[in-house]
């Protein structure tokens, strides 16, 4: 009897330590399912860091269609070939687990409804303009630990109205530093600009760059690595440039202080050494 | 490029092109072509550390990440296994926006 309880509370200790250590993974937000002119964007956010995995097919039996991404807490896969009309079953969770099942349904006219199995998370969306939306539900959740970014992401830059004529951006192996990085940049932060592709996306740290010597913006310089970095404090944009003026990354920081944490001196354009 | 071997904090990958962090402790911004950590940006902006980022990452199957850059063949790619797929690759991906005031 003695033994049993021992090995009971042995048992049970073992069974609370590995839970508190490898707490699983929920589903907190979403599914949501938007729209672009690349197919359907299914999103939807957990609360740790997991994988990307969504099957999905015409038969809930046969989900042989396959989509995964990498780590993150907003998840989100881009279903390229859904065909307007059937209804699609899907289930979508981490790498190691499933969190969720659902139909998906895209009309003729464009419009795209997402159900899960409990029935509580029912979007309908629909969209004509061809830029992925960012789901609601997503802003919305997105929005409560930082409500400072509660109007979402702040408008693109905008150039002031007697501003230049458009420059000519060079190509882009002339703008982008590491160029076999630049489709990963892009996957990760092409959204923050409403970048359409990677081209698209150094065309646009570029022009940044120049926006930002024109207009005075802050910038350091990183004697260390010979580094710019620069901020655009209305649009919180952020880029990082090479000592050539080529990019390292661009991208829209969600943190506060992320700009005063950057290392480096002041420096004003003319001092620049490109 | 350096000759000497730069270290993902992250995976332990030893083909980065740069240190992650420079002597003034500036971000290289290079995204980890192994699991996707992005010094600079992974830690300083979503406040996952390398630790964690790389636990959570071979807790997942320590997929390669990069859709541009190949796995290499052996050495410097840890457990580093592009998942087949029943299409052709598509595109997907998954941004962490932890937020948080600090
Ligand atoms: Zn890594």
């Amino acid at each position: 009897m003695n033994q049993s309880w021992k090995s009971f509370f042995c048992l049970s200790a073992l069974f609370l330590a590995q839970f508190s250590i490898t707490k699983a993974v929920e589903l907190k937000t979403g599914p949501t399912a938007t729209l672009s002119k690349e197919g359907v964007v299914v999103t939807w956010t957990t609360d740790g860091i997991s994988g990307t995995r969504l099957h999905y097919g015409r038969q809930p039996a046969l989900l042989n269609f396959k989509e995964d991404g990498g780590l993150g807490i907003t998840h989100e896969v881009t279903l390229e070939d859904l065909e307007p009309g059937p209804t699609y079953h899907f289930s979508l969770g981490t790498a190691k687990r499933w969190l969720t099942s659902g139909t998906l349904t895209l009309s003729p006219s464009g419009e795209v409804v997402i159900t899960t199995e409990k029935g509580d998370s029912k979007t309908n969306t629909s969209t004509a303009n061809p830029t992925p939306a960012k789901p609601k539900e997503l802003e919305k959740a997105e929005s409560q630990p930082l409500p400072k970014l509660t109007p979402a992401r702040p408008a693109p830059i905008k150039p002031p109205a007697n501003a230049p004529p458009p420059q000519k951006v060079p190509p882009t192996s002339k703008t982008w530093g590491y160029i076999p990085s630049l489709q990963d940049h892009f996957d990760r932060h092409g959204r923050d600009f409403q970048s359409t592709s990677p081209e698209d996306y150094a065309a646009k740290a570029w022009l940044f760059l120049q926006y930002a010597k024109r207009n005075n913006l802050p910038m350091k310089w990183d004697s260390a690595d010979r580094t710019l970095r620069v901020w655009e404090p209305r649009s919180r944009a952020f880029a990082a440039y090479n000592a050539n003026g080529t990019t390292k990354t661009f991208f829209r920081p969600n943190s506060d202080t992320y700009w005063s944490r950057q290392p480096g001196r002041p420096i004003k354009p003319d001092e620049l050494p490109f | 490029m350096a000759s000497k071997k730069q270290i993902c904090a992250a995976c332990g990958f030893t083909g980065l092109g740069s240190p992650q962090r420079s002597s003034s402790g500036g971000a290289s911004h290079e995204i980890c072509p192994s699991c996707g950590f992005e010094p600079g940006y992974t830690d300083d902006d979503q406040d996952i550390s390398p630790e964690q980022w790389g636990t959570e990452w071979r807790a997942s199957g320590s997929k390669w990440f990069s859709k541009s850059i190949p796995a290499p063949r052996k050495k410097s790619a840890p457990k580093a296994a592009v998942e087949k797929s029943v299409r052709p690759t598509k595109k997907v991906r998954a941004r962490s926006v932890k937020k948080r005031n600090r």
